[in-house]
């Protein structure tokens, strides 16, 4: 069965979207099927980081919300493309153009849609996860995409700002009984060290901390220029990655 | 989109609105939760740096001593 996965932050540069790409080309290198879609719609950016371009990317999740194709037009298999050799990798991008992010926003959509797109995916791909890169924030939208995957991620940094969002995050997660987990990103290295962070990070924002990753400059340098881990596979980055897969694997197996 | 009123009323974007809208969240309460945390966290930094500057102090000690060995030597 397809599991729906949301990565979530209160507020936006916490590395959300590197998160959410880089995790996923380590889950499918471990051989599963993940597809990950970009659902921040309002400033979609994951297929930069794919280097997905405009001539490849011929249909978006826009373009499937209006009917003008079918979500299977609008998915692409980026395995090949992104040299993976194991498992099997598909993105479901959206569209960086005003006029149709101020058509969704106008408009709106069915708030059955991200549940829609789990059971497509399924169907068309027999994917095992899906990874939904949100909007950050409380809005009602991005919401609903949380609350309708079956799990989260809520990715923070040490920040004051980000500790207390996640902190009222989890709050409104609980009151929908939604499963969700922390992950501590771009770390001061000293902070990193401290054996009892994430045991205190858990306790303060009632959501297990399943990682603290902490800053690298060269992520920082990479610039979105591709999937980090894949280019850098030796990188401390690159390791805590893979970390962070086989705990979400061992959560997906119970 | 639901249909009939009583679908409506019991979306999944109402009950977003309506939890939102019921939390009342008490701002100073989680101010002092969040304060307390930086304080436990800047306490432990603190015990880290005491023990970097003893390990320096130690390191320093036998830097000396090793210094002494090799002029011995």
């Amino acid at each position: 069965m397809t599991v729906s996965m949301a990565i979530h932050s209160y507020r936006g540069g916490t590395g959300k979207s590197t998160t959410a790409a880089n995790l996923a080309a380590v889950l499918a290198a471990m051989g599963l099927k993940v597809a990950t879609v970009d659902l921040d719609l309002t400033s979609p950016g994951l297929h930069m980081i794919y280097g997905v371009t405009a001539n490849l990317l011929k249909h978006t999740l826009n373009d499937y919300l209006y009917g003008k194709c079918k979500l299977g037009n609008a998915v692409l298999d980026i395995t090949r493309y992104l040299g993976l050799s194991r498992g099997r990798l598909y993105f479901l991008g959206s569209s960086m153009k005003p006029e149709e992010i101020a058509k969704l926003l106008r408009e709106g959509y069915d708030e059955n849609l991200f549940r829609k797109i789990t059971e497509e995916l399924e169907k068309l791909y027999s994917v095992d996860l899906v990874i939904f890169d949100t909007h950050p924030g409380l809005t009602e939208d991005t919401l609903l995409s949380v609350i309708s995957s079956d799990l989260s991620l809520l990715v923070t940094r040490m920040d004051k700002q980000d500790i207390t969002g996640t902190y009222i995050t989890a709050q409104v997660l609980r009151r929908f009984k939604k499963v969700s987990y922390a992950v501590l990103n771009m770390v001061p290295p000293k902070f990193a060290s401290i054996p009892e962070l994430a045991s205190e990070v858990s306790r303060l924002v009632g959501a297990p901390v399943i990682a603290v990753i902490p800053f690298y400059e060269d992520v920082l340098e990479h610039r979105s220029h591709g999937v980090f881990v894949l280019k850098h596979p030796r990188h401390p980055f690159t390791t805590q990655m893979v970390k962070l897969a086989e705990r979400i694997v061992s959560i997906l197996r119970g | 989109m639901p249909s009939s009123k009583d679908e409506r009323e019991h979306s999944l974007r109402d009950q977003i609105t309506s939890v939102l809208t019921s939390m009342q969240t008490d701002m100073a309460k989680v101010e002092n939760i969040v304060a307390e945390f930086e304080r436990k966290i800047e306490a432990i930094m603190n015990k880290i740096d005491d023990l970097e500057q003893r390990v320096s102090y130690l390191e320093s000690l036998l830097g000396i001593s090793k210094e002494s060995d090799e002029e011995g030597a």
